[in-house]
This record gives C-alpha cells, sequence and structure tokens, in this order.
C-alpha cells in the first residue's frame, strides 16, 4: 500500500477529522471518581494527585464530614468525606484526591478513580435545580450517556465554616 | 521554649505515643513529673477527674488525660499511665490562676487539698523531646479556632506519626477534662 493511499483510506474513515481539528474545540479536562457507589467528576486542573493507602488522623470537635488531616510528605492534610456530607454514612476507604487549592491543604476521600476525560462545552451543563442539595455542584458532565456531577469545592469549603462557626 | 546551641529557638516536649499518634506538652507548662503512687480515689461525677495524688502534705488533684486522650481521639496504648505531671499554677496565665484558687478549687470542698498546682496522669513511656518551631504545623485555618479553643494547639508530623501539641492551659479552661462524658463532634 502506498503512502497516498494509506492518507486515503484514514480520510476516508474520518472524513470529518480534519475540520474538527481546525475548529478548535477547546476540550476540558475532568477526573471522574466513585465515592461509594456514586460517580463524581472534578475539573482536572484542581486536583493535584490521587494518594493510595493513607492512614487517617482523627480529629475531634469537628463536623463529621471531616475525617481527619492526612500526613503528605510532612504535611497535614485535611480530609472531606463527601458521602458522609451527603448521606451520613462515612466510606471507609484510604484513597484520596489531593486537591490543588490555593493556600489549603485539601483532600477528598474517594473510593476509587474512575477515568480522565476531556469533555467539549457540548458535554457541559450547567444545573437547574432549586434542590438544596444542587449547590454542592458546580455543573454537570456528560460522559458514555451518563451524566456526572462536578463537586463544587468552594461552596463544600463554605459549609465547613458555616459548620465551625456554629459549633 | 528556648534557645539551643547554635541559638535557635527549641521547644522541650513531654511525648506520649499511642501507635501512630502522639501527644506533646510543652515542658514550660509541666513543673515537674512524678511516679503517681499511693493515689486515692475520691466520689466524682466527673470521667477525668476522680484522683488524689499525695505530694508531700498535700493532695494534688489528679486530671486523667491519658483517659481523656483515649475518649477523645480514639486513640490506645499498651503502656501503663503511672506517670503524673506536675503543673504549679505559676505556669498558667493570671486570669487562669484566679479562676482556679477562687472558683474551681473552692467548689472541690477536698480536704487537704493543694490549691497552687495540678497532676495529669499520663503514660509512663512518655520520652521528653526537643523540637524546633518549624517542625510543627498550624491546623487548617477552618479549624484553628474550634481546636485551639480545646487546648489542641498544632501539629507535629512525623514519617509514621501525627502529634498534637496540647495547651494544658486552654485545655483546662475549656472544661473538658471536668465533664461527665466526652464532648466530640459539634
Amino acid at each position: 500500500m502506498e503512502n497516498e493511499e494509506i492518507l486515503a483510506a484514514l480520510r476516508q474513515r474520518d472524513p470529518g477529522q480534519d475540520e474538527a481539528d481546525r475548529s478548535e474545540v477547546v476540550l476540558t479536562k475532568y477526573v471522574l471518581f466513585f465515592v461509594g457507589e456514586t460517580r463524581y467528576a472534578l475539573m482536572a486542573s484542581q486536583v493535584r494527585e490521587i494518594s493510595f493507602d493513607n492512614e487517617l488522623y482523627y480529629v475531634p470537635f469537628v463536623p463529621p464530614y471531616v475525617r481527619g488531616y492526612a500526613n503528605r510528605h510532612g504535611q497535614p492534610f485535611t480530609v472531606f468525606d463527601v458521602q458522609m456530607l451527603f448521606e451520613g454514612a462515612a466510606l471507609e476507604s484510604g484513597t484520596l484526591l489531593i486537591l490543588d487549592v490555593v493556600n489549603d491543604q485539601l483532600a477528598l476521600l474517594i473510593t476509587d478513580v474512575d477515568e480522565i476525560v476531556k469533555l467539549p462545552p457540548g458535554d457541559i451543563h450547567s444545573l437547574s435545580s432549586s434542590d438544596d442539595s444542587a449547590r454542592y455542584f458546580a455543573h454537570s458532565v456528560s460522559v458514555h450517556d451518563q451524566e456526572v456531577f462536578v463537586l463544587n469545592v468552594d461552596v463544600l469549603l463554605e459549609r465547613l465554616e458555616r459548620d465551625v462557626e456554629r459549633a | 521554649m528556648s534557645s539551643g546551641h547554635e541559638g535557635r529557638q527549641e521547644l522541650r516536649v513531654l511525648c506520649s505515643r499511642y501507635g501512630t499518634v502522639h501527644f506533646l506538652l510543652n515542658r514550660s507548662q509541666c513543673s515537674t513529673s512524678m511516679f503517681a503512687s499511693g493515689v486515692q480515689e475520691f466520689r466524682s461525677r466527673h470521667r477525668y477527674m476522680k484522683e488524689l495524688l499525695p505530694v508531700g502534705e498535700a493532695m494534688v488533684l489528679l486530671l486523667d488525660l491519658h483517659r481523656f486522650w483515649c475518649d477523645t481521639f480514639h486513640v490506645t496504648t499498651d503502656s501503663g499511665t503511672e506517670l503524673a505531671v506536675i503543673a504549679a499554677e505559676e505556669v498558667f496565665s493570671e486570669a487562669t490562676r484566679r479562676w482556679l484558687r477562687q472558683k474551681f478549687f473552692p467548689q472541690l470542698s477536698i480536704a487537704n487539698l493543694s490549691c497552687d498546682r495540678l497532676a495529669f496522669r499520663i503514660p509512663s513511656d512518655t520520652v521528653m523531646l526537643s523540637l524546633r518551631p518549624d517542625q510543627l504545623s498550624l491546623h487548617d485555618r477552618r479549624l484553628e479556632q474550634i481546636l485551639n479553643r480545646r487546648g489542641i494547639l498544632a501539629l507535629h508530623l512525623s514519617e509514621d506519626s501525627l502529634g498534637y501539641l496540647i495547651d494544658i492551659e486552654a485545655l483546662l479552661r475549656s472544661r473538658l477534662l471536668f465533664s461527665a462524658g466526652c464532648e466530640d463532634t459539634p
């Protein structure tokens, strides 16, 4: 098969590819992960690393969804358990998503990472629900025909500040 | 805090280990330590305040810091707990001294009770350490106030353990050691 034939065959297989490349669609990268059976997402720019087999150090007097501190490279990271926050049941896991938040050392307790995806704007949807719990999500994304909620870290932290102030 | 050999500030602490968790008491808040022998129990509804330690002619109130840590931080240790650290009132602020003398001790109505010091029961295998301040970490800023108010001042992270620097005076003022049970979540 000659090179020209190869190229022709490739173009025939995906005739719209060149146009797609030229349209410069901005893709946003998301990290999808499981918390128990529920799949959530975070923008990849908010995730610094995924860390396994962490020991959690219990911290008293704080809301129960703060599961304690994790020792990451000699620095304390506050571990947030969204399953405890949303469902009132502690997640049994040692897997952490270390978040990339300026001047903050935070981690989300998760069951496992699902996948990392790049999504076009058409797969990103704003939320219109008036449900109180919807405020914990920034938006949702469509992945493999399923809708996945993207956590809003700022709102989670606002909730923590409010709960601690009340204590 | 004191000054080390190279002019750097250092902190002398008593370190009590509970598996992968340890507790640090600032040596400047501990006047002396002694073997807790001849301890007498008295009737009390308080979980951590039911013992008296004979020191010379007087009886010193012995607060069970070990039990408080076990309850509050969900930790255990195989060590015995026959060590008592004594905090003389001089290590506390004027406000705390006044509160101890005018309100706290008088309400106990215990004969021959020393009103110028308190004792704290801690694990027998407690050791003395020197730390630099930069070996300690502050709490998450959102949690700092709630923990500081309860005497959990800062963190000490080592390779295999996480430590809590305990401020005895703040812990006293929180009244947690005088509770019937264990305050936990807010």
